[in-house]
């Protein structure tokens, strides 16, 4: 990009070509004032406050929209374009409803920083004060129209950053409104409470609801940590007052990473079940009660002296890489056990079973490639996994490659299109015939020659000789023709892209991942000894845990004793049944929940918050978990629990 | 002869236009009686429809097809007194048509030669009735280089337009000139956009021409959301093949391949015509692949619009083109060089389009004799409101207001005093009396602080109330505002809101000053030109009538009486006999009959201004104050 020259106030500054003036004024510390535009936004020049002169321009020109050239000749802070500005800002006022006392977004608003920028003392027009609709129907989310400014940033947040097009504007002219899915509740809509249209209000018009009242900006701390809420590694930036959690929000809207879901941004801050703040070991009668740790964590040396055989650990994905390796050591060197596994081991199993028979590859989870790849997609396909529900920012990249890039999107799911009004085509194979359907697939392409040069080995297609196409369709209920159309979308595609997760993950059939792996393969979807394949894995450090080779697998069907680092991890069905019958349960957790009431004895254990250490992505990067809160009635670490115990059976653990 | 319905011969090289032309002239006889009727929407509004019914079928019934020819052509803009007949080849003028007068018209005029005297123009200044088409006063100023051609073809045969020589001005372009020699000649004419900005045509295609990009689009802005205009829909029904004919010249000088029509939806006709004629010529190899054998191709599509008025601005007509909402957008690119589909667009008006093949027929220096220093040829205008002969007038850039209001539009009507003119559409400007001597183009117009606009031309006489009539037209551009930008959005609805304030007896001082203020912030900030220009009305009427919004804030007074809540009516009482015609008319009995011969009393307590007793009364015995 070539370099220009512009004097800015008299003052010769320099941009690149292609900035626009107002970049360029940002760059070089010049204040122009801004509404309507966001940084990572596209700009539309609707608010007008960044008007500026420029020479040669018959009247003032915003801003954000006017590209930058060499030798133009700026003014930003002429008295007309000052009295100018005041006039907008004077007619916003009195637009809608702006008597801030009563307003959640006072201190932090935009709107009232420019007021008294402008010394709006006095207006000239009557205070309009319609009565306009509050939708407060959705789960996190209120739209206070008569805050809104009609700014249009919610709206290309919702469409540029989130890729879901919930919201535009209805009506028109001073009508207008902010409407999602044409004029329906937000909470009917097909909005994801992704929130970044709160994030990109400049007003009190959109705000969540656990974010009320608890704080304002420049009251809280802020940290940047990563969210625990799914392995795609989210920054967050924490705003915390008092050692509370006042709001979360994305460092940057733009970054692939970057804009967060409802999990990220508002679940984490939703109330939890009750902490559990003391140890508590299982008396006479039966409760458990609270006890010293001393008390505690004598109960377990006692048992574990007493019989250390068919003890295994078992540990959530959710802590960080130092608390794993250090339960890891523990299990093994303490309790002695090789018995040793993660919650979601078995999906580790079958996906690293799936990637060694092809080719029997040493690569391991290397094999995947980044979720940013996602992006460049042309052709998407999503088989048994639901990234909408387990990580909705995989869904919104794939969105956004559908929206802006145009990609196809094939969704192949037995039960339901889950992205039902992305999807250009959906296959529904009868459920268990997914492996079938995805070697029915390489069949047509290598058939089709929609393949690689050199890439469809002999063996594999000697392996794929069953799958005639009709035989396939009789199998998996789908048509010749559909499998053929999947089969040429993908194999055309420049940059196709897999997706799989849960779905695939339950069937326990590692042949599918490895003819996923055989797709991308042989129609060249490779980069580098990466294949454009993307697992979904169940927790946020899942990859770091299994890296570190928790994930072994517990020896017996139903060990006598466990210790279950369950830390803030929730409770589910399944892990409660498997956990009935174990004789002598340990849990370490959080929360009070039906797996205490199973437990020997109660460990607490610090939420994501409490704590720090490092996070694996599901694509492998490393990041860093910050700690934000100070730890609830200075509850010990994860680690210095287990540190006591090793100490009392002498073990030294560090 | 080749007409409606009956496929076309593929013509593949100019010879064969000509050819053509030469066998459709022959097949006519000139001196044929021809009786021509108005097809356009203002006159089949007026029941020309079964006017036009009325005649195929007694022609029919009285056997004599062969002795006369029936056209339903085009609007030739007079549609005040529609619906229009012309009996050719003597140009004999009827008006206001009826189902009945049918018959006579054929047994005494076009078989006898006859003239039917009740069905005569009456030249309101004269009073005397007026025969021939071209000695009506209301076309004799007139330069009809554009829309004169609407009366003599019908606009659904193509042999029609080619008979008038229609297509010759793309041959020769296609054949004899280069893309950049077409640009050049446009240049050299001065040609400037019809559609309001008036921005030089030719520039505007060198540029489009220029810019990078292998795909470039044409469009032809048929919005029309001018509420009191319709030449573009005049010229689209009548006449499309012209403006088609100077879409493929102009797509052949920038090197476009794809065009669009947007018209809007309530112009049905317009787009069905439009669409015959797309067909018609692509059927002659005209449109579409290898045009006459040139190895050029240009094809058009038809795309309906919303109707809104911002819709008719470039960068919405555009958003709105590609199914977006019509919402004008930030230009930082203009749409020359990244429009639809961001790929480099060439935008012209209807009218615009009319004038290519007339310059390239004519060479641009026959064209550049016609109008000012700075605009040349001519504009079509409609002239509507308190004036004589309103409709469509097409003169030559140059012509005073004066010559348009009493020479062409012969006038104000019941002897009233003229006032005001208001042109360029909603966001135009008022023009008093003092000006009425302006050379209209539109350099002239923008230096009286209005704009020429759509050609729109609202005439106004003594009873218009000048704050009322600024409120009028900023109520319907609060209306149209997209809403996008905060100064239009908001600015314009306060403007109206102290406009309303002042005529409902609520202005204050400071009022003026206000409008005054916000028009500045309106004009210099708005994001399109709807915001850009929605203050004109305000400030000329501020700056030329300024003592009547004095009137209106300090003495609550509406010196036209217009204003309700500024007026009240009274008897006068000498003039009143009684005659209880006002008694009768009252909604709201506020006028009570006392006895014969004395004058009835008014209750202003009851009386709720609507002013039907002013207009029943007969003897002038009522007054407004
Ligand atoms: C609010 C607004 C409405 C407009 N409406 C029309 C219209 O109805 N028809 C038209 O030709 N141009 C209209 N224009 C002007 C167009 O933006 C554009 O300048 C024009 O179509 C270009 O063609 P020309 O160069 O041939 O005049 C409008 C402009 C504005 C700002
Ligand atoms: S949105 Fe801003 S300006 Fe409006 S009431 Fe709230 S704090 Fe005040
Ligand atoms: S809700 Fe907020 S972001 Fe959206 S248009 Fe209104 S003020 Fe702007
Ligand atoms: S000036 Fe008016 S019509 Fe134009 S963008 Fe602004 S609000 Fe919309
Ligand atoms: S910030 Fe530039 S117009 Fe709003």
């Amino acid at each position: 990009m070539n370099e220009i020259t512009l004097a800015i106030n008299d003052r010769q500054v320099k941009g690149k070509e292609g900035d626009t003036v107002l970049e360029i004024c940002q760059a070089n510390g010049i204040d122009v004032p801004t509404l309507c535009h966001h940084e990572g936004l596209s700009d539309v020049g609707a608010c007008r406050m960044c008007v500026v002169e420029i020479e040669k321009e018959r009247s003032p020109v915003p801003a954000c929209t006017y590209l930058a050239r060499d030798g133009l000749v700026v003014k930003t802070n002429t008295e007309q374009l000052e009295r100018y500005r005041r006039q907008i800002l004077e007619l916003i006022f009195t637009e809608h409803n702006h008597f801030c006392m009563f307003c959640e977004q006072s201190e932090d608003c935009e709107l009232q920083k420019l007021a008294y920028r402008y010394q709006m003392d006095n207006v000239r027009y009557p205070y309009t004060f319609p009565s306009l609709p509050v939708d407060a129907l959705s789960d996190y989310l209120v739209i206070d129209h008569n805050r809104c400014i009609l700014c249009g940033r919610c709206i290309r947040a919702c469409s540029e950053v989130a890729a879901s097009h919930t919201l535009d504007f209805s009506q028109r002219g001073w009508k207008a409104l902010v409407s999602a899915d044409l004029e329906q509740p937000l909470g009917e809509s097909s909005c994801t409470s992704c929130g970044a249209c709160v994030q990109a209000c400049p007003t009190g018009a959109i705000f969540s609801k656990l974010n009320l009242y608890k704080g304002k900006t420049d009251e809280c701390q802020q940290i940047k940590t990563v969210c625990p809420a799914c392995g795609v590694g989210c920054e967050l930036n924490v705003l915390v007052k008092d050692n509370n959690l006042v709001r979360i929000e994305a460092p940057s809207l733009t970054e692939p990473r970057g804009p967060l879901c409802r999990m990220g941004r508002f679940r984490l801050l939703e109330p939890t079940p009750p902490r559990i703040t003391s140890p508590l070991v299982r008396g006479k009668q039966g409760e458990l009660e609270e006890c010293s740790l001393d008390k505690a964590v004598q109960v377990i040396v006692e048992r574990l002296a007493e019989a250390k055989d068919g003890f295994a650990g078992m540990i959530s994905t959710r802590v960080p890489n130092e608390t794993l390796s250090l339960f890891n050591k523990f299990i093994g060197e303490v309790v002695g056990s090789d018995s040793i596994d993660t919650r979601d081991g078995e999906s580790y199993r079958i996906i690293s079973e799936g990637i060694r028979l092809f080719q029997n590859n040493g690569r391991g989870l290397d094999i995947e490639c980044p979720i940013e790849d996602i992006l460049e997609a042309d052709c998407i396909i999503v088989v048994g996994a639901d990234p909408e529900k387990t990580n909705p920012i995989i869904s919104t990249l794939v969105r956004r490659a559908v929206s802006q890039r145009k990609a196809k999107l094939i969704v192949i799911d037995s039960s339901r299109d889950v992205f039902p009004l992305w999807t250009d085509l959906w296959l529904k194979p009868r459920a268990g015939s997914e492996g079938v359907l995805l070697n029915g697939l390489a069949k047509i392409l290598i058939d089709k020659g929609l393949v690689g040069p050199g890439k469809a080995q002999a063996e594999l297609i000697q392996s794929l000789s069953q799958y005639e196409t009709g035989e396939v369709s009789r199998t998996t209920g789908i048509e010749n023709e559909r499998l053929e159309l999947a089969a040429e979308m993908y194999g055309w595609a420049e940059h196709g892209v897999i997706i799989y997760g849960e779905g695939l993950l339950q069937g326990n059939d590692a042949s599918s991942i490895t003819t996923i792996l055989n797709l991308a393969n042989i129609t060249g979807n490779q980069v580098e000894g990466e294949l454009r394949v993307i697992s979904l894995k169940p927790c946020a450090n899942s990859r770091g845990a299994w890296e570190l080779g928790l994930a072994k697998g517990i020896k017996q069907d139903k060990p006598k004793g466990l210790y279950l680092l369950l830390a803030d991890e929730r409770e589910s069905e399944e892990l409660l049944s498997w956990l009935k019958g174990i004789d002598f349960l340990v849990v370490q957790t959080s929360y009070y929940s039906s797996v205490t009431s199973l437990a020997n004895v109660v460990l607490p254990s610090p939420i994501w918050a409490e704590r720090e250490g490092k996070y694996v992505t599901t694509d492998g990067r490393v990041l860093e978990l910050k700690q934000v809160l100070q730890p609830k009635d200075g509850l010990p670490q994860d680690q210095e629990i287990l540190i006591e115990i090793s100490k009392k059976l002498g073990h030294r653990l560090s | 002869m080749v007409g409606k319905g009956q496929a076309l011969n593929r013509l593949s090289s100019p010879d064969e236009l000509e050819g053509i032309r030469k066998s459709i002239i022959k097949q006519r006889d000139p001196n044929k009686p021809c009786i021509t009727i108005c097809g356009g929407t203002g006159c089949l509004a007026l029941r020309g429809e079964s006017v036009i019914a009325a005649f195929k079928q007694k022609i029919k019934r009285q056997g004599v097809e062969t002795k006369v020819d029936v056209r339903i052509t085009g609007c030739p803009g007079f549609c005040e007194r529609g619906p229009l007949v012309v009996i050719k080849p003597q140009n004999i003028f009827y008006q206001r048509i009826r189902v009945e007068d049918v018959p006579e018209i054929i047994s005494e005029t076009v078989l006898r030669d006859n003239i039917i005297d009740r069905l005569l123009y009456t030249d309101p200044n004269t009073g005397q009735k007026v025969i021939y088409e071209h000695e009506v006063s209301f076309y004799k100023k007139q330069k009809r280089l554009i829309i004169g051609n609407n009366e003599l073809i019908d606009p659904t045969i193509i042999d029609d337009y080619l008979a008038v020589g229609g297509y010759a001005a793309l041959s020769k372009v296609l054949f004899r000139m280069s893309p950049e020699e077409v640009i050049e000649e446009v240049k050299k004419s001065s040609l400037r956009g019809r559609g309001g900005g008036g921005f030089p045509t030719g520039i505007k295609w060198e540029t489009c021409r220029k810019a990078r990009g292998d795909i470039k689009y044409l469009i032809c802005n048929c919005d029309e959301g001018d509420p009191g205009a319709f030449m573009d829909r005049s010229l689209m029904e009548g006449n499309p093949h012209s403006v088609l004919e100077g879409m493929i010249i102009g797509a052949y000088a920038i090197g476009c391949h794809e065009g669009y029509i947007y018209v809007r939806n309530e112009y049905p006709l317009a787009v069905k015509n439009a669409g015959i004629a797309i067909r018609q010529a692509e059927e002659y190899g005209l449109l579409g692949k290898d045009i006459l054998g040139s190895g050029f191709d240009f094809s058009i599509r038809i795309s309906r619009g919303g109707g809104a008025f911002v819709c008719g601005e470039s960068s919405a007509l555009m958003a709105s083109l590609e199914g977006k909402p019509g919402e004008a957008r930030a230009k930082y690119v203009h749409t020359v060089e990244r429009g639809l589909w961001d790929k480099p667009t060439n935008l012209n008006n209807v009218e615009t389009w009319a004038n290519v093949p007339l310059i390239i027929n004519q060479g641009a220096d026959w064209y550049t004799k016609i109008g000012t220093p700075n605009s040349k040829g001519t504009k079509i205008f409609s002239l509507v409101g308190k004036v004589n002969n309103t409709g469509l007038v097409e003169v030559p850039m140059g012509i005073t207001l004066r010559e348009v209001i009493f020479d062409i539009g012969g006038g104000i009507p019941g002897g009233k005093e003229f006032k005001a003119v208001q042109t360029g559409g909603p966001s135009g400007g008022v023009i008093p009396e003092s000006l009425l001597d302006l050379p209209v183009d539109f350099d002239e117009l923008t230096k009286a602080g209005s704009m020429m606009g759509s050609g729109g031309m609202i005439v106004m006489d003594e009873n218009n109330c000048m704050v009322d009539i600024a409120k009028y037209f900023l109520t319907f551009l609060e209306e149209e505002s997209c809403g996008k930008c905060v100064p239009c959005r908001e600015g314009v609805k306060r403007m109206r809101e102290i406009l309303t304030d002042i005529t409902e007896g609520r202005g204050k001082d400071g009022d003026i000053e206000l409008l005054e203020r916000l028009s500045a912030v309106i004009i210099d900030s708005s994001l399109c030109a709807l915001g850009g220009t929605a203050p004109n009305p305000v400030l000329t009427t501020i700056g030329y009538f300024r003592d009547e919004y004095e009137a209106h804030i300090r003495d609550k007074r509406c010196p036209a009486g217009v204003c309700k809540a500024l007026i009240s009516y009274h008897i006068v009482d000498e003039k009143c006999p009684g005659c209880r015609l006002c008694e009768k008319a009252c909604p709201t009995r506020a006028i009570t009959f006392v006895e014969k011969r004395k004058p009835v009393i008014l209750d202003q307590e009851k009386c709720i201004k609507c002013g039907i007793c002013y207009d029943v009364c007969n003897l002038d015995a009522i007054t407004v104050k």
